[in-house]
């Protein structure tokens, strides 16, 4: 994320870049990335950091109310707003409930259309932590993570990607096993 | 016992008393025999005349009509003579020690068998001390051995104690027979007087009382950990920046950080008294306590030829006669050396054009003058409880030091402790946590900090200083982060300052390469930056000198780490005085 605050002027410019491509014109912002980064910024002591700014952004966790989990809110507050360092795109925001769409400050031609519900809940994705490892780590064995292709070893002796290797140790016997490590 | 003093109402009585205390030999040898009386010196010259009226000797006192006359009195019997009769009749009058410590009120003198005189002058010691003390006389630099106890012939309700000291011996005066009187019982006030004897009776005057801020056991307190340390604390020539406004010279820097456990005034007060309480062996500078009296002097010496050094607590003697220890010099080096704190051990200060020279290495130089610092008979003066009020030239750590201390350099400065106040933050968070915390004086009308409290004057880039164009406020830390609003920037760019004076704030490091326009609105931030320590307890504090009237001050502590970030928690310290103020904080995940 690389959000260009201007504290003085309480508008945080977000680059084209820290938005995600769907197609066309059309872009998404997730508010918790949102969230995620004006947090940052309000707590840095460097150079253009916010810690002697006022406060930029309030936060309400996700709420449980009757055992359905409702929506965090993400909500910018103290009059600050923000914009986009783009034209002519249309910026569909997503996640957390939030008043981004209220204090946007629209200018060439940038369009931002909200996705609050007042009946939103967290779905997540339904995996607790270590399904979501086991998940991750059958993703990468079956080298269908194209950032970072798995090894293999010319005598088929072993195979590595970032998360492990796996390594063919021979049984004598016809057989053998793999040691992951 | 009975004491026999001047005015006994029965003078017979007293005549008989001595006479039967006393045997007398033909040849005039006066001693002790039997009993506990006490008499004034008076009735020994009396006892004495009474026998060489008698016709007949009695008893073991072999004086009667045929015998010369044994002695005089002068000054209405305060001085007393014992006459040398030798040449003509083989009789010389003459006591000895045993035999003086029967008499007060005046002066005994003697010749002894080579014809030399000697004397037992007359002490009285008046005042009041707390019962059960036990006075010490110091004489030529030792402890002259006690044989009053508590208090002896304490003829009066002001009398504490009434003695002969032998002050000439063989014809030579003992340390010019300067006596020290002292009263330096453990949990009460200590007492010092110095006194010079001669003929007749002198006095010493000595007053103690029950120490209010001294009441725990001396055994106690000798076994606090980093007792011994404590002594060499008070040694050597130190430099001191009480007020902030530059340092000035002490001797030492006495400070309670090494008794681990009992680190506080009252502890360091107790134990510098427990060095100097009677009967120890403890020593300051080298100088045992029993022999501590107090007597320090500050010489100015000019720098001299050579390259000889002197030697931290060595023996120095002068040519006027007299024996000192060194407590501290400015410069240990007889080429540079100007100035030397002494504790004297005998004789009397050295004076203009007296030659000193120390013992180890026979440094030495003219002294010029001496200046008799105020005497402390427990060295670090008086403590109020939280306070000290020391004599001149004694250093305690500055640091050590809170508003209210009283101090006075060597140099005769009276630096004023600032009042300092201090406001401290503790932040309690996740161990992994690095929260930041930002503060600053609370705008007059927001509910916000007061970004522009001063305007800076034109200055270059990458410059070391920041200029305001008005006086920096008194209350402003000593150390702290001035903020400025650079023209061109959107944001205010924070500068460490280590320090600031007039208008000035010297930074710890340079400005960014951007100029500073006149104008440009600037803040002080008392917290800019991260918490101080890992863990889950986290803190800051910043200081500052109390001015007047009181402030508020906001800010908030932040943590907006991307993994997990914190609820920021806004903080604020209101209507600071001069008193300090402290913070708890606690940051819990936001999400």
């Amino acid at each position: 994320m690389s959000y260009t605050p201007n504290w003085t002027t309480k508008v945080f410019t977000i680059p084209l870049g820290d938005l995600t491509f769907v197609s066309g014109v059309n872009y998404t912002l997730d508010a918790g990335d949102f969230w995620i980064e004006v947090r940052r910024l309000e707590a840095s002591a460097a150079n253009n950091g916010g810690l002697y700014a006022e406060q930029a952004l309030e936060f309400v966790n996700t709420q449980t109310l009757s055992g359905i989990p409702y929506s965090a809110i993400v909500k910018l507050i103290n009059g600050y707003t923000w914009e986009v360092n783009a034209s002519n795109i249309i910026v569909s925001l997503l996640g957390k409930n939030n008043n981004l769409l209220d204090t946007f400050v629209p200018a060439n031609g940038v369009s931002v259309l909200a996705n609050n519900s007042a009946g939103k809940i967290e779905t997540g994705t339904g995996l607790d932590a270590g399904q979501s490892t086991q998940l991750n780590e059958i993703h990468t064995r079956l080298d269908l993570e194209t950032a970072n292709p798995q090894t293999y070893a010319d005598d088929g002796s072993s195979i590595s990607n970032t998360d492990f290797t796996l390594t063919k140790s021979d049984n004598g016997d016809g057989t053998f096993d793999i040691d992951r490590t | 016992m009975t004491v026999y003093d001047r005015d006994y109402a029965t003078p017979a009585d007293a005549v008989t008393a001595v006479l039967a205390q006393f045997s007398i030999t033909a040849g005039g040898d006066i001693r002790h025999d039997t009993g506990t009386h006490t008499f004034h010196v008076w009735w020994l010259h009396r006892a004495l005349q009474k026998k060489v009226w008698d016709l007949a000797t009695s008893g073991n006192d072999f004086l009667n009509l045929a015998k010369p006359n044994p002695s005089t009195s002068e000054a209405l019997g305060t001085i007393i003579t014992l006459l040398d009769h030798t040449t003509d009749f083989s009789v010389r009058y003459n006591i000895d020690d045993t035999a003086a410590q029967s008499f007060f009120g005046g002066s005994i003198e003697q010749q002894n068998g080579s014809s030399q005189t000697e004397r037992y002058s007359g002490l009285i010691v008046l005042g009041s001390a707390v019962a059960g003390t036990e006075l010490q006389i110091i004489q030529n630099a030792a402890v002259v051995t006690s044989f009053w106890g508590t208090g002896l012939n304490q003829t009066d309700s002001n009398t504490l104690l009434r003695v002969l000291v032998k002050t000439i011996v063989a014809g030579a005066e003992v340390d010019k027979q300067i006596v020290v009187v002292k009263a330096s019982e453990f949990q009460d006030t200590y007492a010092v007087w110095e006194t010079t004897l001669g003929l007749g009776e002198k006095v010493a005057a000595i007053s103690t009382a029950d120490d209010p801020n001294n009441n725990t056991a001396l055994a106690t307190v000798q076994a606090y950990t980093g007792f011994a340390g404590v002594g060499a604390t008070v040694e050597g020539w130190d430099l001191h920046d009480v007020d902030g406004n530059g340092a000035d010279p002490f001797l030492g820097s006495l400070s309670y950080a090494g008794l681990t456990g009992n680190q506080t005034k009252d502890a360091l007060y107790e134990v510098v008294k427990a060095y100097l309480t009677r009967g120890t062996t403890d020593t300051l500078w080298g100088i045992d306590g029993d022999l501590y009296t107090a007597r320090l002097f500050q010489l100015t010496l000019t720098p001299g030829a050579g390259s000889l050094l002197y030697v931290q607590n060595e023996i120095v003697t002068w040519t006027g006669g007299g024996e000192g220890v060194m407590l501290a010099a400015d410069d240990l080096d007889e080429d540079n050396i100007t100035r030397m704190v002494i504790h004297l051990n005998k004789g009397i200060a050295p004076v203009n054009t007296d030659v000193i020279t120390g013992a180890t290495n026979s440094a030495d130089n003219v002294v010029t003058a001496a200046e008799k610092l105020a005497t402390a008979a427990n060295y670090i003066g008086v403590y109020t409880g939280s306070n000290w009020i020391a004599p001149k030239g004694t250093g305690f750590l500055a640091s050590e030091l809170i508003f209210g201390d009283s101090v006075t350099a060597l140099d005769g400065q009276t630096p004023g402790v600032p009042q300092n106040v201090t406001l401290s933050l503790t932040v309690n968070c996740d161990a992994s946590d690095d929260p930041y915390a930002f503060l600053a004086e609370k705008d007059g009308v927001l509910e916000a900090p007061d970004y522009n409290t001063y305007n800076g004057t034109a200055q270059g880039t990458s410059v070391s200083t920041i200029i305001v164009d008005a006086a920096i406020q008194a209350d402003e830390p000593q150390t702290g982060y001035i903020g400025v609003l650079h023209t061109g920037r959107t944001y205010y760019t924070f500068y460490e300052y280590s320090s600031w004076t007039g208008s000035t704030f010297t930074l710890v490091g340079t400005t960014d390469a951007i100029a500073i326009t006149a104008g440009d609105n600037m803040f002080i931030a008392y917290f800019y930056e991260a918490l101080v320590g890992t863990g889950a307890t986290q803190t800051l504090s910043r200081s500052f000198v109390f001015d007047s009237g009181t402030r508020d001050f906001v800010g908030w502590v932040r943590h907006g780490d991307p993994t997990i970030p914190d609820k920021p928690v806004p903080i604020a310290f209101n209507s600071v005085g001069s008193n300090s103020q402290s913070l708890i904080v606690q940051l819990e995940n936001e999400s």
